[in-house]
């Protein structure tokens, strides 16, 4: 077979995660308006202030236009097609503990590689696991409050931390900070809350896994995670979504907070379903994902991006304190019909504020893969100094791949680096992988492992293998 | 070992290949050697099956089974190492993980274990030694920055622990000094045995006085126009090629 | 009406205002066709993101610039620098043209010669609009011009108005020319200019762009070349800051085997504004480019580079770089980097990278440690970092000039 052929049959390797899932679900029917807003509130039984916030940020919304700047090309989306909430009937009367909770649900994220039951799971991950708009079940809780650390669904945390969900809720990312995150104020279902005191050290990785399973159904989840002084904390998220014709919107916020001398990692394996190869069906992700580090603090936002027919993220640091430092790693592939624009912003504010951005982008298929990126220096940011590199490698004739940067420097003390480039996978080194024995798939993978190779290192053990095997299925066929 | 019969290749719709025909024995090492465009290195790469180089007419066997059939990689399991004119540059792979990848694929192929990880880099910094290669190399990148000699140092190391039936060298020796080039054909040398044949494709007399093959070939315009022993490689040094191509042409 | 609705008014009435009787009229009515579909450029429009044009007064796009003084003496303002010196006053040309080398023709622009596509900007269907007086460059084939063509577009007024420079230049196959573009003049005038190169099969260009107005005037530029095969162009670009500097730069290698050298300096003190737009398209295989800018901004100055390559998808084999390194002295100014790959083919090598610094301290201190006085030791390091640049250029007496000139901004 020609390399050409190999790499073709390579690339149309299929989704694994496509499956649903059959739970009888109570799903709103499509339309948003002020009455869903109030439906979603009370059926979480949510304070009053926090349907005022909903509210306002809804009145927002309605003011603001989606963005266009970004290199995507979609119909317009019809935000009244779009169902805003869906939770699987069985779980109407919360269980209690994972025990209660109906077997289907568990045996779905069993069929994900996430067993939610203690004693399977992988030791020392503690996993959150979000089906549509409502989390079932957290592991590991009992053992993470012995050490003083909060990570409960934030629908929960609304009840129980009300006045740290009112502290920090809407401090990193506003109300009305941009059209998805509006939307996602509005009508944020679930999510993650994760509250590290000070100076502790979160005894375990701490996880999310999102699964969208309802057809027409939005995910607006919402992660609001705050490691206090001197604290510090990995967190890592993944998500799935049946493969299903038409188009699904996952439009969530996470927002980070990193007071003085407290560390976070951030980690996403992001693999929602991309849409086949006529680009039917697949997610739009937009997401709206920044964090905030104060004095000496340190956030690092680690992405591996499979998935989705369009992303739309760029995980920010605002680097508010001295010395803080703020770092992006990413890998995104993008295949197929596929379109990414994706990438960070860093802001420096404070003195000496330090930050790296790694950014590796792969284009196989007719795809379009989009590094978007901000570097600003304030003029108070004396000494501030940032490096970035950004690589795209392509695969095949007929993707783009695309480099965005913004650089902008105000002050003279501070150092910019910006390099970027653009190669491929080579006949050449194909030729040269094939005449020692290594097939074009394993070849390819070698060259994309090896591309990828300095971000993979800053994910959790666990995921960097995971990472490379996803990379390694996304890949299947993309050579030519 | 290797039969190749009124061998016709051409590349991009051209022809260059024009009715070789090459008999190697197991243990027998052979030189084949010719001018500039005389398609030598098109030898080699219709040897190895790289795309694009497509056999028009005539049959190559190997081992009795025609290569025509096989896959480039089904090729290098069987037992085809071609030692490349112009070795390529992987970033971001590293030579050991190119080393195991390659003798895993090679030796499950002959229903071999998987060697341990300890025996493989023992092996390794032996080939390494051999040629004269630091063993920094293993951790860098394939190829990578790798001065000229460095590279095709590496192409020998890699053939040592691949341990082919037929070692195919296209130009190793160019662009070597004298030093180099003695390394690689102590590495070349250490291979000869009677199981095993290896095909030199040189342009220059130079490396046969340190590899001594045992038949000679002189390539021009795509055919063997005159075989012989060592000697004939002196008598070319002497002569040069104008010899035997003017002699073709009055013909 | 918005103030860039009204300054969009401004430049409407004065393109409806240019009638001179050439055989434009058609050209000039259909490029305002064009000029009324389009937004005034305001800084939500992603080109402009960094340059806001509130410094435009009504009258710098609403008035033509008066014919200059008979007696004002622009010939002592005029380096040495070419064999041939062309001066285009306030947008016509001043006395009769001078004896040509061989080779070479100048006609002014006619509805027949003009090219029909100029850059697809505001300001360059505005320059088409209000355009009275072009000059057409074009080679014979297979000649070498000899020396250098030196044009001069010397813009002077005493109060707010609007000046239309339009160049075209073509080479014919085989042809060579070495030109200077060069801007001069004062006061409160905003320059148009444009021009138009087009390389054609195997020649060669050398230009120079010096845009060296004073500090009180305004300057938008559009430059847009064209490259067929094989053709190289060699292009050196030069600027001091003024109120408002903004340079369109976009070159299309439509052929294959085209080579690019582009190379940059522009320098922004006091309150200057420097705007660079550099847009390098690879639409035929191999071809190659290579882009050196160096940017540096002062006090309360402000630099913006972007620099975007695109590979077109059948463009194999392209072999595009871009560099932009800027220095940062005050804490008062700002520079602002974009630069941007858009590459749709697998079979390129594509590099860019971009730094943004200050003056090595430790350099400073060593000069200064040898006695020699902060400002010089700034300038001469000033001087280095840009000299890489300055070095490139292969004519003598511009290189020598341009090296005085950017030190008195350094």
């Amino acid at each position: 077979m020609s390399t050409e052929a190999e790499i073709d049959k390579l690339v149309r390797r299929e989704y694994a995660a496509g499956f649903t899932t059959s739970v009888e679900s109570e799903t709103l029917p499509p339309g948003l308006d002020e009455s869903v807003i109030r439906h979603i509130s009370s059926r979480k039984g949510e304070p009053e202030w926090l349907l005022e916030w909903r509210l306002a940020a809804y009145q927002k919304w309605l003011k603001m236009t989606p963005p266009q700047w970004a290199h995507i090309h979609h119909p317009p989306i019809d935000f009244n097609e779009v169902s805003y909430f869906s939770a699987p009937k069985s779980m109407a009367d919360r269980p209690q503990s994972l025990d209660e909770v109906d077997p289907e649900l568990l045996r779905t994220y069993e069929k994900l590689g996430i067993p939610l039951h203690e004693q399977a799971a992988l030791a020392g991950v503690a996993v959150d696991a979000v089906f549509d708009s409502v989390s079932i079940g957290t592991t590991f809780r009992g053992k993470l409050k012995e050490a003083g650390v909060i990570f409960c669904s934030i629908s929960e945390a609304v009840h129980e931390y009300p006045e740290l969900i009112k502290e920090y809720l809407g401090s990193v990312v506003p109300q009305g900070d941009n059209f998805y995150a509006a939307l996602n104020s509005a009508v944020f279902s679930d999510g993650s809350f994760v509250y590290i005191p000070k100076g502790v050290k979160c005894p375990m990785e701490l996880s999310t896994y999102f699964r969208i399973n309802e057809a027409k159904t939005g995910q607006f989840e919402r992660t609001l995670i705050v490691a206090d002084e001197g604290s510090q904390v990995s967190y890592l998220e993944g998500c799935t979504a049946p493969m299903r014709d038409e188009n699904q919107l996952h439009a969530a916020v996470v927002e980070l907070v990193a007071r003085k001398d407290a560390k976070i990692k951030y980690s996403t394996v992001q693999n929602w379903y991309p849409g086949d190869e006529e680009g039917r069906g697949g997610i739009y992700n937009f997401v709206t994902k920044r964090g905030v580090a104060h004095e000496n603090a340190h956030i690092s936002w680690t992405q591996v991006e499979t998935g989705s027919a369009i992303t739309w993220k760029y995980p920010s640091v605002i680097l508010r304190g001295d010395n803080s430092v703020g770092e992006f790693y990413s890998v995104a592939l993008t295949r197929g019909r596929q379109q990414a624009d994706t990438g960070t912003k860093m802001i420096h504010m404070g003195k000496n504020t330090k930050s790296t951005i790694i950014s590796k982008g792969i284009s196989a298929g007719r795809s379009e893969n989009t590094y978007r990126g901000l570097v600003r220096i304030s003029p108070r940011a004396e000494g501030a100094r940032n490096f970035t590199q950004c690589d795209s490698l392509l695969i095949g004739d007929q993707c783009g791949a695309h480099t965005f940067p913004y650089i902008e420097s105000r002050n003279p003390s501070a150092t910019l680096e910006h390099e970027a480039t653009t190669s491929k996978v080579s006949d050449d080194q194909l030729f040269l992988c094939r005449q020692r024995g290594i097939d074009t798939e394993k070849a390819v993978s070698m060259i994309v492992n090896g591309f990828c190779k300095e971000v993979f290192r800053e994910l959790p053990m666990e995921f960097a293998v995971e990472a490379g095997k996803l990379l390694e299925v996304s890949l299947e066929g993309s050579v030519g | 070992m290797l039969e190749v019969r009124d061998l016709h290749a051409a590349v991009e719709g051209k022809e260059i290949l024009k009715g070789l025909t090459l008999t190697v024995k197991p243990g027998e090492v052979h030189a084949i050697m010719g001018p500039n465009g005389s398609g030598k290195s098109t030898l080699s790469n219709v040897l190895a099956g790289r795309d694009g180089y497509e056999i028009t007419s005539g049959e190559v066997l190997f081992e009795g089974k025609p290569l025509a059939d096989m896959e480039t990689e089904e090729r290098a399991r069987a037992g085809i190492f071609l030692a490349f004119q112009y070795p390529v540059e992987i970033p971001g792979v590293s030579n050991m993980e190119f080393l195991k990848a390659s003798l895993e694929a090679v030796r499950a192929a002959q229903g071999k274990e998987p060697l341990d990880a300890v025996t493989l880099l023992r092996r390794a910094r032996e080939a390494c030694q051999h040629v004269n290669l630091d063993q920094q190399f293993l951790k860098r990148g394939v190829n990578e920055g790798f001065s000229g000699g460095e590279k095709k140092r590496n192409e020998i190391m890699q053939m040592m622990l691949l341990e082919p039936k037929l070692a195919l060298l296209d130009e190793t020796d160019s662009g070597l000094d004298i030093d180099a080039l003695q390394v690689v054909a102590k590495g070349v040398n250490a291979l000869r045995s009677p199981e095993r044949s290896i095909v030199l494709v040189t342009h220059y007399q130079r490396l046969l006085d340190y590899i001594v093959p045992d038949f000679v070939h002189v390539l021009a315009d795509g055919r063997i126009i005159k075989s012989g022993g060592k000697e004939l490689a002196l008598e070319l040094e002497q002569k040069g090629y104008g010899w035997l191509t003017g002699e073709e042409e009055s013909a | 009406m918005t103030p860039a609705e009204q300054l969009k008014q401004n430049s409407v009435t004065l393109a409806s205002a240019t009638q001179p009787q050439d055989g434009l009229t058609a050209r000039r009515s259909e490029a305002l066709d064009k000029l009324r579909l389009l937004p005034f450029p305001e800084k939500k429009q992603e080109a402009w993101k960094y340059t806001g044009l509130n410094a435009l007064t009504a009258g710098q796009l609403e008035r033509a610039a008066p014919a200059l003084d008979a007696d004002a003496d622009i010939a002592s303002s005029i380096p040495s620098l070419g064999d041939c010196v062309i001066v285009i006053g306030n947008g016509a040309l001043t006395g009769q043209l001078p004896a040509l080398p061989k080779g070479l023709s100048v006609t002014p622009l006619s509805a027949e010669s003009i090219n029909d596509a100029p850059p697809d900007t505001f300001f360059g269907w505005l320059n088409t609009a209000s355009l009275s007086d072009g000059l057409l460059l074009k080679t014979e084939p297979n000649v070498k011009v000899p020396g250098i063509v030196h044009l001069v577009f010397f813009n002077q007024a005493q109060t707010p108005c609007h000046t239309t420079n339009r160049l075209q230049v073509e080479l014919a196959e085989g042809s060579e020319l070495t030109i200077i573009e060069h801007y001069l003049g004062s006061g409160p005038v905003l320059t148009n200019a444009l021009t138009h190169v087009q390389a054609g099969a195997n020649s060669r260009l050398v230009h120079y762009r010096l845009q060296s107005e004073s500090a009180d005037s305004l300057h938008i530029g559009n430059l847009q070349i064209d490259q067929q095969r094989d053709s190289r162009v060699d292009s050196s670009q030069l600027m001091r800051g003024n109120v408002l500097r903004r340079n369109d730069v976009h070159v299309r290698m439509l052929e294959s085997g085209a080579e690019l050298t582009m190379r940059g300096v522009f320098i922004a003190r006091d309150t200057s504004h420097i705007d660079n737009h550099i847009n390098v398209e690879h639409v035929a295989p191999h071809c190659h480019s290579d882009q050196v800018y160096k940017g540096i901004a002062g006090e309360n100055g402000r630099a913006v580079f972007n620099g975007r390559i695109h590979i077109h998808q059948y463009a194999k084999g392209s072999d595009a770089g871009l560099s932009n390194n800027n220095m940062l002295l005050s804490n008062e100014a700002e520079i602002d980097s974009k630069p941007e790959l858009e590459i749709y083919n697998d079979d390129v090598k594509c590099a860019h990278g971009t730094t943004i610094g200050q003056m090595d301290a430790g350099q400073l201190f060593y000069l200064r440690s040898r006695g020699i006085d902060e400002a010089s030791a700034k300038r001469m390091l000033g001087t280095g970092f840009v000299n890489e640049t300055l070095h490139a250029m292969q004519d003598e007496a511009v290189r020598e000039w341009a090296t005085e000139w950017l030190g008195e901004a350094l």
